[in-house]
């Protein structure tokens, strides 16, 4: 079979072969789940929101410009379908309990306690930053993109998007060590 | 080196992402510098940390709604027979075809473009009424924003339920104008015009299509 990358597939589906964008789906939506799921901490939401992101790259495929990173638009993509979301649904909770995640491999019950309360402080800290802080640790730290990336992807020069990262782990620092 | 300097490539040292010279320079100071230590051991400390809210797997149903989707959306490309010659027989672009579409309005004025494959669903009063506050919603942002009707499906639907309204205000015949000017999707901006033939007797719709036939 024919291996096409990801751009050759997103131009495939923006001429009409939308069954291009299943093997996109299928090397993204977890990733995008992930950034979903830690910037709103609730399941149900965070599936359907990763949903609405793949809707939009099928309405929006004749926009798509092959020069493009498939990759970066998808992000530019993701995080307007969380800055609508987070504008409609700012008072929306958490459906999101670290317990039912629990699995039942060789760890102790003492491990797991430890591993828990590290998860709910990280988690506490994190709330406390500004969305936008959040959105750059998401981007840079969880997604794991590079500073190149994350500049395509906001449209921050490289060093505006390096000095954010930096001053949002710092204050995410700051948070982390006043809880533990 | 001095402390503030550091605070801001303290993640590249610690990742190993800094050149060798920077290393070194780093190094001594951590060597005399307590403040920045502290801070070293404790962003290192953080980084280690962060690993722990590692990606989970989705719920089986997201894959499924998925496919489910794009076979709702493959569907709505293959039914409506005009978004199939421009992208496979020949090479008309879109708006050549748009252009055909808007002068076979002007001069023929059938509703004929649709067809009577788009299944039309009659929509309550209140609904209508959402429906169209949202696409004129739309119509009032730029790009990024205007992206607030999801799928083309509900876009087309939003127009196809104007389209059966007896009467419509200016309002919305202005409205119906900038999705046939500006929509991304061919298939809403064919609904727009289909709905627009009704009016072509009004100065701002011909305009609109002779605006249309001049790109
Ligand atoms: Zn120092």
């Amino acid at each position: 079979m024919e291996k096409f990358n990801d751009e050759q597939l997103m131009q495939k589906v923006k001429n009409g072969d939308l069954d291009s964008l299943a093997p996109l789906f299928e090397k993204y939506h977890v990733r995008l789940y992930n950034f979903f799921l830690r910037l709103t901490q609730n399941k149900d939401l965070s599936g359907d929101l990763t949903q609405n992101v793949f809707r939009r790259i099928i309405s929006y495929r004749e926009s798509y410009n092959e020069d493009w990173k498939f990759k970066s638009w998808m992000y530019q993509i993701a995080r307007n379908v969380h800055l609508k979301n987070y504008q409609e649904n700012k008072f929306l909770r958490s459906d999101y309990q670290e317990t039912e995640e629990l699995n039942n491999d060789s760890k102790s019950a003492l491990e797991e306690m430890e591993m828990e309360t590290r998860k709910s402080n990280l988690y506490e800290a994190l709330n406390q930053l500004s969305p936008e802080q959040r959105e750059i640790i998401e981007l840079s730290r969880f997604q794991g993109l590079k500073y190149q990336e994350i500049s395509e992807i906001t449209g921050n020069s490289v060093t505006a998007i390096k000095v954010k990262v930096h001053r949002a782990m710092h204050k995410l620092r700051e948070l982390y060590f006043e809880l533990v | 080196m001095e402390c503030k300097n550091i605070q801001n490539i303290l993640i590249d040292f610690i990742e190993g992402n800094v050149p060798d010279d920077v290393k070194v320079q780093l190094e001594e100071h951590l060597l005399t510098c307590t403040q920045c230590r502290k801070e070293h051991k404790q962003t290192h400390q953080l980084i280690e940390e962060l690993s722990v809210l590692e990606d989970k797997t989705p719920n089986v149903q997201l894959k499924e709604d998925f496919y489910t989707m794009l076979e709702q959306e493959k569907e709505l490309i293959t039914k409506s027979p005009l978004i199939k010659k421009p992208y496979s027989e020949n090479n008309l672009s879109i708006w050549s075809y748009i252009k055909y579409a808007a002068s076979a309005i002007i001069l023929l004025g059938f509703g004929f473009l649709l067809g009577r494959n788009m299944q039309i669903q009659s929509v309550k009063n209140s609904e209508i009424a959402a429906l169209r506050s949202e696409l004129y919603s739309m119509q009032q942002t730029a790009t990024t924003a205007s992206l607030s009707i999801p799928t083309a499906s509900q876009r087309l639907k939003a127009v196809n339920t104007i389209n059966e309204q007896v009467k419509v205000d200016i309002k919305t015949v202005a409205l119906l104008i900038n999705t046939f000017k500006t929509d991304e999707n061919i298939n809403v901006r064919m609904a727009a015009a289909n709905a627009l033939s009704k009016y072509k007797e009004s100065p701002d719709v011909r305009d609109a299509f002779l605006e249309v036939l001049e790109k």
